[in-house]
C-alpha cells in the first residue's frame, strides 16, 4: 500500500485532470456562445432602451420564469402528456409501417408514397380540421404529435431494415433460416441504430407538433400559454414558455439518447451514432 | 443433356461407393453489364465429385468463377444447365443442408462469440440453452473458450474466422464449403489456421470443398486439387495430392511438395490445361 502510494502519487490527479479537460472541451464552447449571445441581448436591450413588450431582456425572462414557475410547470405538464402519448402512438404506428413496408413489395408500392405525401401537407393545415373532428381536448394534440413524429421513425427504420448485407442474408439462408428468422435475427437487430436515429429526430419534432396543436385550439399547454400571452403583450412570458419548451425538448432527446446507449451497449461503436 | 452425363460421370476416387457431393456439367451465365446484352459465362461445364471424408480444393485465379461454383453447390444460385447431387440425389434440397463459410467472417456484431457460433443451431429450431451448451462444448477444441463471451469486434481476424468456422460446422452437415476462408489474413496467421483447420477437420467424415487462389494452401489442406481457369470458369486439370497425412512439419519445402507445386503452377499457366 505504502509503496504504491509513493510510487504513483501523480496518477489519480492526472486522470482527473484529463477528465476535466475533456469535460471542459465538451461544455465550454456552447456555454461561452450562449453567454455571449445572452450578454449581447441584455446589453442591446438596455443601451437602446427597447420596450419590454417588444423585446424583454433575458434578465426579465428569467424573472418571469422564476415568478410564474408554477403556472409554467402546470402547462408544461399538459404539453408533456400530449407529447408522450403522441410519441408512443407514433412509435407504434411508425415501427409497424416500416416493418410492413420493408417486408412486402406490395405494401411498399402502395403505402410508402402516401407516407411521404403525408409530410408534404403542412401540419398547421390539418390541425384545425382535427379540432373540428375530435374536439378541443387532448386527442387532437396527440394526433398532431403522432402525424409529425411517425415520419422520421418510419423512414429511418425502412432504411435500416433494407440495409442488411446481401452476403449476411445468404449466410443465414445457408444455415437454413426462414424469411421470418432473417427478419427477426438479422434485419431487426441491424436496423436498431437506424431506429434510434429516427426516434431522436421524432422526440424533438414531437415538441413542435404539440405546440402547433395547442396553438390552433386547446384548453392549456405551453403553446396555448404563448398564444394567449402574446396579444396581452406579455412578451417575457412568451419567452419563458419558449425556454421551458427548449428544456423539455432537450430532456426528451436525452432520454431517447440514453435509451439508445443502453439498447446498443453491445454494438461496436462505428455501428452507432455514439462518439 | 442428361443422357450424356452418365457417360461422363466421374468415378469416386476414394472408392467408397456413391460420392457425397457431385457436380455434373454445371454451366452458369450472367447477363453482362456491358452494352450489347451479351451474356458472360461464369461456369462452363464444371464437373467434380467429393467423397465422404475427402478434402478437395478448387484452385484458380481471382474472378474465375470459384465463388459462383460454391454458391451453386450451396443452392443459393441456380445453374443454367447441369446438376448438383447430394448423396446421389439430384433433387435434394441443398439450402440448409450444406455448410458454407465465406472469406468475410460475417459475424453479427451484437452477438457474443458463443451467440454467433450457436446461430445455425438456433435457426434449426434447437432451444437456445441446448444450442449454447453444444457451442460451448466445441468452442474449447476451437481454442475459443477464453473469448466465448466476448464480442467479435474485439477479436483478431484469425479468431473471428475460427468463430465463423465453428458456426458453419456446428449444425451437422455432410458437405462443408470453404470460400477462401483465410484470404483476408496475414501470412503467419494463415499458416497457423491452415494447420489448425487440418486438425479440426481430420476426424470428420464430411466432404469438404475449399476454394482458393493459394497453391500452397491447396496442397497443405487437400487430398485432391481441381485447377480452374478463368474467365469462363472451366476445370482444366485434376491433381491427386501425394503427401502424407497429417502433413509433417516443414512439408512446404520438401522436394515432393515443390514438384506438385510446379505441376499446379504449370496447370494454372495453361500448359497442361488441355489434357483432360
Amino acid at each position: 500500500m505504502r509503496a504504491s502510494e509513493t510510487f504513483t502519487p501523480q496518477l489519480p490527479s492526472n486522470v482527473a485532470y484529463q477528465r476535466a479537460k475533456t469535460l471542459a472541451a465538451d461544455w465550454l464552447p456552447p456555454t461561452a456562445l450562449a453567454a455571449t449571445a445572452i450578454g449581447a441581448w441584455e446589453a442591446a436591450v438596455r443601451v437602446l432602451s427597447v420596450p419590454a413588450w417588444l423585446l424583454p431582456p433575458p434578465s426579465s425572462v428569467l424573472a418571469v420564469t422564476w415568478n410564474s414557475f408554477g403556472l409554467l410547470m402546470g402547462h408544461a405538464g399538459t404539453t408533456l402528456l400530449e407529447i408522450i402519448l403522441g410519441f408512443t402512438l407514433a412509435t407504434v404506428c411508425g415501427v409497424s409501417l416500416a416493418a410492413g413496408i420493408a417486408s412486402s413489395r406490395l405494401l411498399e408500392r402502395s403505402i410508402y408514397p402516401f407516407v411521404i405525401a403525408s409530410q408534404t401537407v403542412p401540419v398547421i393545415t390539418i390541425a384545425p380540421l382535427l379540432l373540428v373532428w375530435v374536439g378541443p381536448e387532448i386527442t387532437s394534440k396527440v394526433i398532431v404529435v403522432a402525424i409529425i413524429s411517425f415520419f422520421p421513425i418510419t423512414v429511418n427504420l425502412v432504411d435500416g431494415l433494407r440495409a442488411s448485407d446481401r452476403e449476411m442474408v445468404d449466410m443465414f439462408r445457408t444455415l437454413g433460416a426462414t424469411k421470418r428468422q432473417v427478419f427477426l435475427k438479422l434485419q431487426t437487430p441491424s436496423a436498431l441504430p437506424y431506429l434510434f436515429s429516427g426516434l431522436k429526430v421524432a422526440a424533438v419534432v414531437s415538441v413542435i407538433g404539440a405546440v402547433i396543436g395547442e396553438w390552433v385550439g386547446a384548453q392549456g399547454g405551453l403553446g396555448w400559454l404563448m398564444r394567449v400571452s402574446a396579444p396581452q403583450l406579455q412578451t417575457a412570458r412568451v419567452f419563458a414558455a419558449i425556454l421551458v419548451l427548449s428544456v423539455l425538448a432537450m430532456l426528451l432527446f436525452m432520454a431517447v439518447a440514453g435509451a439508445e446507449k443502453w439498447a446498443l451497449r453491445n454494438y461496436p461503436r462505428s455501428n452507432t451514432s455514439r462518439r | 443433356m442428361n443422357s450424356q452425363t452418365a457417360a461422363l460421370e466421374i468415378q469416386n476416387p476414394t472408392g467408397t461407393g456413391r460420392p457425397r457431393l457431385e457436380v455434373r456439367r454445371v454451366t452458369r451465365t450472367w447477363a453482362s453489364m456491358s452494352p450489347g446484352g451479351r451474356t458472360d459465362v461464369v461456369l462452363q461445364d464444371v464437373s467434380l465429385s467429393v467423397g465422404a471424408g475427402e478434402f478437395v480444393a478448387v484452385l484458380g485465379p481471382s474472378g474465375c468463377g470459384k465463388s459462383t461454383l460454391l454458391n451453386v453447390i450451396a443452392g443459393l444460385q441456380v445453374p443454367d444447365s447441369g446438376e448438383v447431387l447430394l448423396d446421389g440425389d439430384p433433387h435434394a434440397q441443398r439450402i440448409g443442408r450444406v455448410a458454407h463459410m465465406h472469406q468475410r467472417d460475417l459475424l453479427l456484431p451484437w452477438r457474443t462469440v458463443i451467440e454467433n457460433a450457436r446461430l445455425g443451431l438456433e435457426l434449426g429450431g434447437i432451444p437456445v440453452a441446448e444450442a449454447d451448451r453444444r457451442a460451448r462444448e466445441v468452442a474449447d477444441r476451437f481454442g475459443l473458450s477464453k473469448v466465448a463471451d466476448s464480442y467479435p469486434w474485439k477479436l483478431s481476424g484469425g479468431m473471428r474466422q475460427r468463430v465463423a468456422l465453428l458456426r458453419a460446422t456446428l449444425p451437422d452437415r455432410s458437405v462443408l464449403l470453404l470460400d477462401e476462408p483465410f484470404g483476408a489474413l496475414d501470412a503467419i496467421t494463415r499458416a497457423d489456421l491452415q494447420k489448425w483447420l487440418a486438425e479440426v477437420l481430420n476426424r470428420s467424415n464430411r466432404a469438404v470443398v475449399l476454394v482458393t487462389h493459394d497453391i500452397e494452401e491447396a496442397l497443405i489442406l487437400a487430398d485432391r486439387v481441381y485447377v480452374m481457369a478463368g474467365p469462363s470458369g472451366r476445370i482444366v486439370d485434376e491433381v491427386s495430392v501425394a503427401l502424407p497425412r497429417p502433413r509433417p512439419e516443414g512439408i512446404a519445402t520438401s522436394e515432393l511438395f515443390v514438384a506438385q507445386k510446379r505441376r499446379l503452377l504449370a496447370a494454372l499457366a495453361g500448359q497442361e490445361g488441355m489434357e483432360r
